[in-house]
């Protein structure tokens, strides 16, 4: 034993407990570790812990669309599948395919919906979803504590996290629509997230070449996987088709050929006469009625494609 | 793996524990780890590069063999012009004309010129063998932005046994905290600020402005000298002692001090291999040939960060700085002759100075009298000043974001109001730069600010530890970035 080693061992140690014991203390607390810069997705992920899936044969994920547009009780009474959201917040087409490979590994659906806006395509992706889902399925479910300290976040920031995170009530059908209950509560009233037209739906927009190949490699991943993607292209507020028309086509002439190459459905809602601006609290976001009647239209469709499948 | 992470946490405890448990039988062992270990944190990066780094460092030992063993001068300098051509070359290459940079190249790259240049003047012996060589060049905790110590220093450490000291293994820890508080809560929460105010200074008030020259001045240096630290902490756990880079340079009088007490290694290296040799060159030419080895010296220094005009203005202006230093030099010089005495001159001389020992430890020396202090205090922040307009150049994306910054500077909103935004964090990052300059301050004739053996209470000791500790864990930024010297 070289000199002096046990003492600094047992110092090292003395010194590192407090620290472990800290976080165990906040566990219990309820200041959940933070796994990705998403509070929603992390809340969903916790969620999942507590309440596992038993059976889900059509998944919903994708980004804030997927969350607003599509009501979770008028899906599951209608087409009576076991059916859950997976959508969150802020998420590029990148994101949602590294989130999706990890759901359908898991969970094995039959259908997948994606319901998308051009604003998926317009920046990089977020590494703490790759990051999450880069981890051991077991670590994730067994040592939730592991995300206290891989990729750090501070005590401040746990704080925040747990008292300035928005509302996120679930419905009780698809569990996926926290903002769902905020717009029925005060239809007229914005959400979280709203989308800043001059960033999103502007000639630049949907101009990130990446995010169509991560498009591109999901589609044909769930091909293989054996797993129906049903491509909503979702419906945008009419100012944005007047003032980018040229764009916005490439944008549908680009994600179309993809999806239906790989055996997708493709089903453009892009339909200013059905989908008319008071139906948006945003250019690209729903209010309630407006995901009420995106999601009648949805179901729709989605009969159909089940009845051929079959 | 960056230092701060998981990952290297884990790879350093399994190393440390392999280090002093398993491979502590033979120093060939230990150094073989070494390697392994230092291959494997650089292949976890990219294990591309690491052909590169593992080629030219056994490119570069067979040709310093060689030149050791021939008695040929003319081959000898053939050789010497053989291993400078190929590691250099890789270095320009790679910096200046490829898309990717691989991590760490500049270091090693000096670390194997200063071995090639020791090795033929006979200035140093060469190593014992290949391992002691390869591990010299890749040692872990130095790879990637150094210091670059100079084989001298190091190699001799590596071809003796090492013993793990309790004194050195828990200063080595202390050197990591505080490296750590530096880098994760002071630099990264001042990068995301003044990356914010250099992102939109256009729009912003002059007042604004300075506050993010501040912040990115604070930046560049909690970085890379909480980097340095960890580096050296770590070495120090492995009982290795590697050489300080930083020594307190904002309590730098002028700017000469300054350079001597801020990137030590780098600095000291170009000193000696490039701006000594270019001053006896130019010698014939006097002051003009001081103040154009001085320059070009600079210039390299800033060319050696990067292929951009940014980089080439920073190290060029700072090289300006010196000159009203060499032409006061000169004309004490005059008085001091005048006056019959004899004495060694330096640039920029007075102030207070800290004395290092042949232990390692600093003695402080001081100017005495009050108007001693006074100019010291007002060469300090002039100093303090002239290092954040050169970061203006260094940060700035280009030479025309740098100039209007500057012109925004010089505005008649200098003295306007402006807000910040995270006002919480903005408030606790102030109060942590406060902290470190009142530690570093206090403890400036010491090696690192966390030297705490004069106090004797446990508790209190215990205190400023889990205090630290609690610090970093409570306010350390939402983005651990890696180390701005990493891209270098």
């Amino acid at each position: 034993m070289q000199r002096g080693m046990t003492r600094f061992l047992i110092k090292t140690f003395f010194f590192l407990l407090p620290v472990v014991i800290g976080f165990g203390i906040l566990f219990r607390l309820g200041f959940a570790p933070i796994m990705t810069s998403s509070g929603f997705f992390d809340h969903k992920m916790q969620w999942l812990q507590r309440h596992p899936l038993k059976d889900v044969r059509l998944m919903a994920a994708g980004s804030s669309m997927t969350v607003y547009a599509l009501n979770s009780e008028m899906i599951v009474q209608q087409l009576h599948l076991p059916y859950y959201n997976f959508a969150s917040w802020s998420m590029q087409m990148g994101d949602t395919r590294v989130v999706v490979m990890d759901l359908v590994r898991t969970y094995h659906p039959d259908y997948l919906v994606i319901c998308s806006s051009p604003a998926e395509f317009t920046e990089a992706d977020n590494p703490t979803y790759r990051n999450y889902t880069g981890t051991w399925r077991f670590i994730r479910e067994h040592f939730p504590g592991y995300f206290y300290f891989s990729d750090y976040h501070s005590i401040h920031q746990l704080f925040l996290r747990k008292y300035h995170s928005s509302h996120l009530g679930m419905d009780e059908w698809g569990r996926g629509t926290a903002l769902f209950e905020l717009q029925r509560e005060n239809p007229h009233g914005t959400g979280p997230e709203r989308l800043d037209p001059n960033v999103y739906f502007n000639e630049h927009a949907a101009g990130f070449e990446h995010q169509y190949r991560e498009l591109d490699s999901l589609c044909a991943w769930l091909q293989q996987e054996k797993v129906k993607l049903i491509f909503v292209q979702a419906p945008m507020q009419a100012f944005v088709g007047r003032t980018g028309r040229p764009w916005l086509k490439a944008h549908f002439d680009t994600c179309r050929p993809m999806v239906e190459q790989h055996g997708g459905v493709y089903l453009n809602y892009y339909d200013t006469t059905l989908f008319k601006d008071n139906l948006f609290v945003d250019p690209g976001h729903l209010t309630a009625d407006g995901s009420d009647s995106l999601t009648k239209k949805l179901v729709a469709d989605l009969k159909t494609v089940i009845r051929q499948k079959r | 793996m960056l230092f701060t992470t998981l990952p290297f946490l884990l790879f350093f405890a399994a190393f440390f524990l392999l280090y002093w448990f398993v491979f502590a039988r033979t120093i060939k062992a230990q150094n073989l780890l070494i390697l392994a270990g230092s291959y494997f944190f650089y292949g976890w990066w990219d294990w591309h590069f690491l052909f590169l780094l593992a080629g030219t460092s056994l490119a570069v030992y067979f040709l310093t063999a060689w030149l050791h063993r021939t008695t040929r001068e003319g081959q000898k300098d053939l050789l010497l012009g053989a291993g400078l051509l190929l590691s250099l070359g890789s270095l320009l290459y790679f910096k200046y004309f490829h898309s990717l940079l691989p991590l760490g190249l500049s270091f090693y790259t000096f670390k194997m010129i200063s071995y090639l240049v020791d090795i033929r003047k006979g200035k140093t012996a060469p190593a014992g063998d290949i391992v002691v060589f390869c591990s010299y060049i890749a040692f872990f905790p130095c790879l990637l932005a150094g210091p670059i110590d100079r084989p001298a220093a190091l190699i001799p450490q590596l071809e003796r046994k090492r013993e793990f000291r309790y004194d050195a293994g828990s200063d080595g820890m202390r050197q990591i905290l505080w490296g750590l508080f530096k880098k994760i809560v002071i630099a990264d929460n001042c990068a995301a600020f003044s990356s914010d105010i250099f992102a939109h200074y256009a729009t912003l008030p002059a007042s604004a402005l300075v506050y993010g020259t501040f912040m990115a001045t604070i930046w560049v240096y909690a970085d890379f000298s909480g980097y340095s630290d960890m580096a050296i902490g770590l070495s120090r756990l492995l009982g290795i002692n590697v050489t300080s880079n930083f020594n307190y340079p904002f309590f730098a009088t002028n700017v000469a001090e300054f350079w001597r007490r801020w990137h030590i290694t780098l600095t000291s290296w170009m000193t000696d291999y490039v701006f000594t040799p270019l001053n006896i060159f130019l010698r014939d030419l006097g002051k003009t040939g001081l103040v154009l080895a001085i320059l070009i010296n600079f210039t390299l220094i800033g060319l050696w960060h990067g292929p951009s005009w940014t980089y080439v203005a920073f190290g060029f202006l700072n090289g300006c700085y010196f000159i009203p230093l060499v032409l006061r030099r000169g004309r004490r010089k005059k008085r001091v002759e005048g006056g019959g005495g004899r004495k060694r001159m330096e640039f920029g001389g007075g102030g207070e100075r800290t004395r290092v020992n042949g232990g390692g430890e600093r003695t402080r020396v001081n100017g005495g009298g009050g108007i001693k202090r006074n100019r010291a205090a007002a060469g300090r922040i002039g100093t303090f000043l002239l290092v954040m307009a050169s970061i203006v150049v260094f940060r700035s994306g280009s030479l025309n974001q740098a100039l209007g910054f500057y012109r925004r500077i010089f505005s008649s909103s200098l003295f306007s109001r402006f807000s910040v935004f995270e006002k919480l964090n903005t408030a606790v990052t102030l109060i942590c730069i406060a902290m470190m300059f009142v530690a570093e301050w206090a403890q400036r004739d010491k090696r690192h600010v966390l030297q705490i053996d004069g106090i004797r209470a446990f508790p209190v000791r215990a205190l400023i530890y889990f205090g630290l500790m609690g610090i970093i864990l409570t306010f350390a930024a939402t983005k651990n970035a890696d180390f701005i010297y990493f891209r270098f």
